[in-house]
């Protein structure tokens, strides 16, 4: 007699994954609705001729080459980014140290101060934008004899972003830089490294995911703002965000939604290559 | 800078004399030592008045119950507190304004306080990558600029205190200073030969880090992350990272405490065969009696801040100076007493002859009986009787509490005895161990 060898039967544990889908569902529905159905709305606006009925839609890529012709829409798409990033380098260079010095300080004192550094988030940011903007107007009419001087420069929109968008930076470094080990300090000290040495060594690598994260919390916002360009670049400066406001405005849907794809597209791009970046990403996945 | 630059030819001219051949006089010698160390916190005295030598080589413990003051003892070594008051002097000299980093020690830590960013072998790396590899050279050429500058000033000297002010002179000078200048350059191009150079540095690093991975038995492991290792292998890397700097003293705070007993009895072992191989100074924290009575040389016994008793294993054991000492290195049988004379000491109701002497007539004194000590004989033939209470097996032995009319003395014996029965126990005069009262 032959035995054939018995069809092994592959278990599927079908009801751990099903109980954990319906645990999701609402989430996943939301995202539907709220993320998938309105990119699919955008790549349709896109990539689609502006009318007023159903019947005489047409697929063009009209909207993409009217925004790539035009060498101003360019320009101002890197004039965001250009401005943006160095916001958000700004911010890193001074929420670092700061991050790194509140860590180091009494629980109490780093609570005290961290809630004052962040309570620029309670307030609205038109306000803070405006409360800038005063500041260069003072500035203006007290050393240049006009008010509106500085308003549009690079110094004001930078100096704008960077405060309004300071706290976004410091979060997540403070929160990380505050949950590492002081013993690790201690134990590279004890082994020779000198102060600086114990920061380049061990502070910097291990925080750098935080800072990755910061400066992505800094920079994405920062690029597609509207109110800064508004009130500080006194609408001399066209950045994205007032391009896709202008367009929506007069109603060229199909156009704003290319712009944002773009800029969409572009950002992705940087927030891979920041990603490239962040080879220690296994110590916070360590962390529990 | 003065006293750095001193303290650190005195420990090469040490390290030198110490590793090739061990002079008999420099072992003997005091190598650290801890004069009159205080620490407060918080107006609260954690540390009074401590006084401790170390000598080289030696593998001193020390010893206590938590909160005795034992880790900021090694810590005020280590130079991650400062005393309140004190001074602790290595080979003589003063170290407390030196920052951790500079002094000779390296430390394990209680939990081990391994770099999660890096593999095993960058762990163990660590201390070599921030050490400047020419920075022996680096100092000769300082001192030859040094010395450049004086004879300069020297040939200055003369020319300015030359009354004729002749211009020969001044050449003549200026010549020789040039050729000064030309000898210096040329010198420094020597040691500049014996720069390492990173690739070689490199080289080293690896050779060294196989080397002492191999020491603690983890070769093989280099690429492995630290969040994969166990507790006994990441204990091992904290000490192969501690010991590649090749420290003078190696500063151990309670290392095995978070080990299974099986791993700690080998590593107790391999700590002390490192000990022995690196010849190295070794000061290890403990609060496990059995650890320190194991691997010391020395046993510091701490309470409450304070120095009880510094001696080898043997004595501390054997000659507990008090109460509390007697209490927790091993188990005991404290009994307070009379010393009616030398060489007779009564307790119980009893005269009872001991090697005791030494004390004033009729002086209060507690009186040890180790339970290992203690044999239970036939009724009628030891020399107090009682009654067995309860007997505990143990594995080795039985622990047996006997119950006598004053007290109850417990007993360490491979004889099992029933509860209930009547015995007598019994001893030798040198088992009684007599202290005074603190």
């Amino acid at each position: 007699m032959i035995n054939f060898p018995k069809k092994q039967q592959i278990i599927k544990d079908t009801k751990k994954l099903n109980f954990e889908f319906y645990l999701g569902s609402p989430y996943y529905l939301m995202i539907f609705v709220l993320v998938i159905i309105p990119i699919v709305l955008m790549l349709l606006y896109a990539f689609t001729t502006d009318a007023s009925s159903l019947v005489s839609i047409r697929f063009t890529i009209d909207n993409f080459i009217e925004f790539f012709v035009q060498p101003t829409f360019i320009s101002s798409m890197l004039e965001s980014v250009y401005l943006s990033f160095v916001s958000a380098v700004i911010c890193l260079f001074i929420c670092y140290p700061v991050a790194f010095i509140l860590s180091r300080r009494k629980l109490i004192t780093q609570k005290i101060l961290v809630a004052l550094i962040t309570s620029n988030m309670f307030i609205n940011s038109l306000l803070l934008a405006y409360a800038v903007r005063s500041i260069f107007e003072m500035i203006g009419s007290a050393f240049f004899d006009q008010s509106r001087y500085l308003l549009g420069t690079d110094l004001a929109i930078i100096a704008g972003m960077v405060y309004l968008y300071l706290p976004f930076m410091l979060l997540p470094i403070y929160t990380h830089m505050a949950k590492l080990d002081k013993n690790l300090f201690e134990s590279a000290e004890d082994l020779g490294a000198n102060k600086l040495q114990t920061i380049v060594r061990v502070v910097i690598p291990m925080s750098l995911s935080s800072v990755l994260t910061g400066f992505m919390m800094v920079f994405l916002p920062a690029s597609t703002t509207l109110v800064i360009t508004r009130y500080l670049g006194d609408g001399q400066r066209k950045m994205i965000g007032d391009l896709i406001d202008l367009a929506f405005k007069s109603g060229k849907f199909g156009y704003g939604a290319a712009i944002a794809l773009v800029l969409a597209v572009i950002l992705l791009f940087f927030v891979f290559l920041i990603k490239k970046v962040d080879k220690y990403e296994g110590v916070l996945a360590n962390e529990e | 800078m003065y006293i750095n630059s001193k303290l650190i030819s005195t420990y090469m001219t040490l390290y030198f004399t110490m590793s090739k051949h061990v002079n008999r006089k420099e072992s003997i010698m005091a190598f650290i030592e801890l004069k009159d160390v205080t620490k407060e916190f918080n107006n609260q005295v954690v540390l009074r008045g401590i006084d401790l030598e170390i000598k080289s080589n030696e593998f001193v413990t020390l010893l206590g119950p938590s909160g005795c003051g034992k880790t900021t003892t090694l810590r005020i070594i280590g130079g991650f507190i400062e005393p309140t008051g004190g001074e602790v002097l290595f080979d003589g000299v003063d170290i407390l304004k030196l920052p951790a980093y500079k002094r000779p020690t390296n430390t394990v830590f209680q939990r081990y306080s391994l770099f999660p960013h890096l593999n095993v072998y960058e762990n163990v790396a660590f201390g070599l990558r921030v050490k400047d590899q020419n920075r022996d050279a680096k100092k000769q050429i300082e001192v030859l600029k040094e010395t450049y500058k004086k004879d300069c000033e020297a040939l200055q000297y003369k020319v300015n205190h030359d009354r004729s002010n002749s211009e020969v002179l001044k050449l003549e000078v200026k010549e020789q200073k040039a050729a000064l200048k030309v000898k210096l350059k040329e010198a420094i191009e020597v040691v500049k030969t014996t720069f390492v150079s990173k690739k070689k540095y490199e080289y080293i690093i690896e050779e060294k880090v196989s080397k002492y991975l191999k020491m603690v038995g983890l070769d093989g492991y280099e690429d492995r992350s630290i969040s994969k290792l166990s507790g006994g292998q990441m204990q091992r890397v904290a000490i192969a990272r501690a010991l590649i700097n090749e420290p003078k003293v190696l500063l151990l705070d309670e290392p095995l405490a978070a080990l299974d007993l099986k791993l700690r009895q080998e590593m107790q072992y391999e700590l002390k065969e490192i000990q022995r191989s690196a010849g190295i100074t070794f000061i290890f924290v403990t609060h496990d009696q059995e650890e320190a009575l194991t691997m010391s040389d020395k046993i510091v016994v701490m309470n409450k801040g304070e120095i009880q008793q510094i001696g080898t294993p043997v004595d501390i054991y054997n000659e507990p100076i008090n109460r509390f000492v007697a209490n927790f290195i091993g188990e005991s049988n404290i009994v307070s007493g009379i010393m009616k004379k030398d060489f007779l000491v009564s307790f119980d109701g009893y005269d009872f002859e001991c090697v005791d002497k030494g004390f004033d007539t009729d002086q209060v004194v507690d009186v040890v009986l180790r339970p290992e000590d203690l044999d239970i004989v036939e009724l009628g033939q030891g020399k107090i009787s009682g009654i067995v209470d309860s007997v505990i097996f143990k594995g080795v032995h039985f622990e047996i509490d006997v119950k006598t009319k004053d007290r109850i003395y417990t007993v360490h014996t491979t004889d099992f005895k029933p509860e209930g029965m009547s015995v007598d126990l019994d001893w030798y005069p040198e088992d009684i161990h007599v202290m005074e009262v603190w």
